[in-house]
């Protein structure tokens, strides 16, 4: 393995040949299949579905055309794709008749997955997925070999960090170039644990699943489809039973996507990986995080559940992969775990403070005279004024906001409590909002608004006056915060 | 980080509210936009007032006289809350972001550092160019931050338009 040849600096590239077949894979399987149980049928004398009266040798005549055509076109798809690893982009050609040129900035790289579906793990094979800001505008490498693709990612990765300190440092005209010597490390697999944060056990995610407000919704609806079909009312089950299996696929589809749900960290960024199915690895340098949604369903609350979100440009926007999740389900001490490796120590006492009910339960008291980097003193949350009540009666004393060194934390929820973090210096712009009713009691929300994503922090409300110096206070804030990032 | 300057040290920084007139330099939008939305206003009236009316000379029937009645009323309540509406925007530009407000009943207000501006779009209708108006719109990298200041006159909407781009620049801060 470490013999591998280094990702050469710049030269065009291919994918793996198979590669076109791959990703139509499953068409011709499906093709193929529906030909072979035709064929089954006419052998053993049943009707055939095929077009009456075409004889057997025209028919293999235009199955064996079919099957040429496709790997033609298979193998000249592969021939026109390439890939190359430039010096400040990474770029993609694709198409024969429709010519694609891809190019991918590398400080534009949000975030690089490796997606293995079934069918291209029994070939061997990954799928480099690089997504940047702004959707339509991934380039997805489909599919190469196993460790190049572990090469690519991490040279990707290592190159997306660069870019930005280069833009943050003084430019200095030093050429994007990667030290060859690290590049031939072993692929991160081979040695799974290193740097690992948590590893959700795979039983837990069942009972997370089950611990959910939509098993409540089922264990009322199954009784009720039970009798509905004793006593004959079809009516019934057509209208509870579709939700009844879509609950089911849901939590089905979660879990198969959250299995062996495995969290690294090292020094290009974080690394999610997992999948039942199709394997997938999410990678994510640190800095690329926008804001971080800690939230706890109701019944999550028995074992202390949590589950970790985080925004990142792009990501997750288009499609809802659960590319968002950090941590789909985990202790109070992974959770923090995973706080701690998302974010400077300084921000972990508020975010404490904040997943504790209202402030000063017994949970963050403790837990956080154990946190070494933990700050002195209870970071205090600014709530809803009383009167805030006629508004919001169970959850004012939870609508609140922290402020730390790095970040602006807004907690709320009563039931389902929720923590949410945004970086000073992310913040993309403040929204201060005032309703017809709140303009009576003198109250007013603000909205911290960042990329699309789980997260959306919205402190509701607050005190008029108290909302206006948050968002003017954040200003400065945030801006000094920039200054620092960029 | 360069010649930007630190806030504190920055002159135009004032804290901002939902109210008065105290804090930045808060500058109205142009009166002819309140004219330019009642012409928009009045022509859809016009027409639903008619369709109405023809149909009452039509079928002769009651209930359509109070429903003519309706629309007149409609109709002057629009060119009223036009008038409050667009009295209620206003902006200023601060050393480092740009502060919009607006809404009676609902207020609003969002501030957008230039450093977070990905573009500056000048757009402009059919009735708002017989007005000489102009709408400027902010983009940030989230589709739901950002905003717009319409009703500038064109020249106005055109200096801000480059102003900003040149803010956006000189401050730019990455995702």
């Amino acid at each position: 393995m470490s013999e591998q040849p280094p990702v050469p600096p710049s030269g065009w590239r291919r994918l793996h040949p198979l590669s076109p077949l791959l990703r139509g894979g499953f068409t011709v399987i499906a093709v193929g299949a529906w030909l072979v149980s035709n064929q089954l049928d006419t052998w053993l004398g049943a009707d055939s579905q095929l077009p009456d009266g075409a004889p057997l040798p025209w028919l293999a005549l235009a199955v064996a055309l079919a099957l040429a055509a496709v790997v033609l076109s298979a193998w000249l798809s592969w021939r026109v794709s390439r890939f190359r690893i430039g010096a400040t982009t990474l770029e993609v050609r694709t198409g024969l008749v429709l010519r694609q040129h891809r190019q991918v900035r590398y400080d534009r790289i949000q975030a690089v997955d490796l997606r293995r579906p079934l069918l291209a793990r029994l070939a061997g094979l990954s799928e480099v997925h690089v997504q940047s800001a702004g959707s339509g505008s991934d380039a997805r490498l489909a599919y190469l070999p196993q460790h190049e693709a572990h090469l690519v990612r991490e040279r990707l990765m290592r190159l997306a960090g660069q870019a930005d300190e280069q833009a943050a440092a003084v430019p200095v005209a030093t050429e994007a170039a990667v030290p060859v010597a690290t590049e031939a490390a072993v692929p991160a697999e081979v040695e799974p644990d290193q740097g690992t944060v948590v590893r959700v056990p795979s039983p837990r995610l069942v009972q997370a699943s089950l611990f959910r407000g939509r098993t409540i919704a089922v264990l009322i609806a199954v009784p009720v489809v039970l009798w509905a079909l004793a006593v004959g009312r079809g009516g019934i089950v057509a209208v509870v039973g579709p939700a009844l299996l879509a609950f089911g696929g849901n939590a089905a589809q979660e879990l198969v996507r959250e299995w062996g749900f495995h969290l690294r960290r090292d020094d290009d960024g974080i690394h999610v990986s997992r999948g039942l199915t199709e394997l997938k690895t999410s990678s994510v340098p640190v800095h690329r995080i926008q804001a971080i949604a800690i939230r706890q369903p109701v019944l999550w609350r028995l074992p202390g559940w949590w589950r970790i979100e985080i925004n990142v440009a792009g990501v997750g926007v288009d499609s809802d992969d659960g590319d968002t999740v950090v941590l789909p389900v985990g202790t109070l001490e992974e959770t923090l775990a995973t706080v701690a490796v998302l974010r400077p120590h300084g921000d972990l006492p508020g975010v404490l403070a904040g997943m504790a009910g209202v402030a000063g339960s017994p949970v963050a008291s403790s837990a956080m005279e154990e946190e070494p980097g933990g700050q002195p003193g209870h970071p205090a949350y600014v709530v809803a004024p009383p009167r805030a009540v006629w508004l919001s009666p169970l959850v004012r004393s939870r609508h609140g906001y922290a402020v730390t060194p790095d970040a602006l934390l807004v907690r709320n929820g009563r039931l389902r409590r929720s923590v949410e973090l945004v970086p000073h210096a992310r913040i993309q712009s403040l929204r201060l909002r005032q309703g017809p009713l709140q303009r009576r009691l003198a109250l007013a929300s603000v909205q911290l608004l960042t990329t699309p994503g789980p997260a959306d922090p919205w402190v509701r409300h607050l005190d008029a006056g108290e909302a206006a110096a948050l968002l003017n206070a954040q200003v400065g804030r945030s801006s000094r915060a920039r200054e620092r990032v960029r | 980080m360069l010649d930007s300057g630190a806030v504190e040290s920055t002159q135009g920084w004032e804290p901002v509210g939902l109210y008065g007139d105290e804090g930045p330099q808060w500058r109205p939008v142009s009166p002819r936009l309140a004219a330019a939305r009642s012409v928009v206003a009045s022509a859809v009236c016009a027409v639903a007032l008619v369709a109405v009316v023809a149909l009452w000379l039509v079928l002769s029937w009651q209930p359509l006289l109070y429903g003519a009645g309706l629309v007149v009323l409609v109709w002057v309540w629009l060119l009223w809350l036009v008038r409050r509406q667009v009295s209620a925007i206003s902006w200023a530009e601060q050393a480092e972001e740009l502060v919009i407000r607006r809404g009676r009943l609902w207020r609003s207000l969002v501030s957008v550092p230039y450093g977070r501006l990905q573009l500056a779009d000048m757009e402009s209708g059919p009735v708002a160019r017989h007005f000489g108006l102009a709408s400027v719109q902010i983009h940030t990298a989230s589709p739901r931050s950002g905003g717009s200041i319409p009703g500038l006159p064109v020249e106005e909407a055109e200096a801000l338009r480059t102003r900003l781009t040149e803010r956006g620049e000189s401050q730019r801060a990455g995702l």
